[in-house]
């Protein structure tokens, strides 16, 4: 079994208050989105955009306090309100790719509120220009080293 | 992105160093002329090479009498994992921000909001 360490798939469940269409719109519409996935009140905004449809992108440029520019790209494959939003992110800093996720958001009932289920399988990119991530992935002998690492980390988590 | 995981991708964007890891995880310590054998390099390059990881916090070493060991350090590999941690530590704090401002702005609320 060879894992790429630089790829990772996860998923996180969240019991929210309120029905599916409530949760959704938390999602999809851009001032309600704002109340909680803007986190850093000290950052400057730069560039902003919001398009909440399929083939539509939501970006966003912030300096942080040192002046490093940090972007978020959000691509919308498929939306299917309320039960499902399927998205692609890149996510740069100092214009050097950071990382790049393909993430499907869930809603569904659940006792009075919604469950929302977030699985993103992401891929850590190196952070100076992305040759390196690449070229990680495909040296003589890698594969071995992918297992070994994948098994420490599963034994040390 | 930590400083720390960052040198662990320069010193892993080599395919002679990651031989040598990958030689390190699976068979335990080693010294340098071990290292070296299996490629057609000097010991002054095999030397430059594992500085790097040793460097990027992925190898460890210890000299006894002449012979130096080099050995794989576990917390090396961890920084991996820490990124990820903080990048899944980011999204959760997120959500909870998203369950109270849910709680702040109800359903019947928010319509037209």
């Amino acid at each position: 079994m060879a894992i790429d360490p630089t790829h990772s798939r996860f998923t996180l469940d969240r019991v929210l208050p309120g029905s599916p269409a409530h949760a959704f719109r938390f999602w999809s519409d851009p001032k309600l989105k704002n109340l909680w996935s803007g986190c850093h009140p000290d950052w400057t905004e730069r560039e902003l955009r919001h398009d909440f449809r399929a083939g539509g992108h939501d970006f966003s440029r912030l300096a942080d306090p040192s002046g490093v520019e940090h972007e978020v790209d959000i691509a919308y494959l498929d939306i299917a309100a309320p039960t499902r939003v399927v998205y692609s992110y890149a996510m740069r800093v100092d214009g050097k790719p950071l990382s790049a996720s393909l993430v499907t958001v869930l809603f569904r009932p659940h006792n009075r509120g919604s469950l929302m289920r977030y699985d993103e399988h992401l891929l850590l990119l190196d952070g100076s220009d992305g040759a390196s991530a690449r070229e990680i992935g495909t040296g003589h002998g890698f594969d071995r080293l992918e297992a070994a690492i994948a098994e420490s980390l599963v034994a040390s988590s | 992105m930590p400083a720390e995981l960052d040198t662990v991708f320069q010193a892993l964007a080599d395919p002679y160093r990651r031989a040598m890891v990958s030689r390190l995880v699976e068979a335990g310590p080693a010294s340098m002329k071990e290292l070296a054998a299996p490629f057609d390099l000097g010991l002054p390059s095999t030397l430059k090479h594992l500085k790097v990881l040793e460097n990027g916090g992925i190898i460890t070493s210890t000299k006894e009498g002449r012979v130096r060991t080099f050995s794989i350090r576990q917390d090396g590999l961890n920084s991996l994992r820490s990124w990820l941690d903080a990048h899944q530590l980011h999204l959760e704090t997120g959500f909870d921000r998203l369950a109270a401002a849910m709680a702040a702005n109800p359903e019947n609320m928010s319509d037209g909001d």
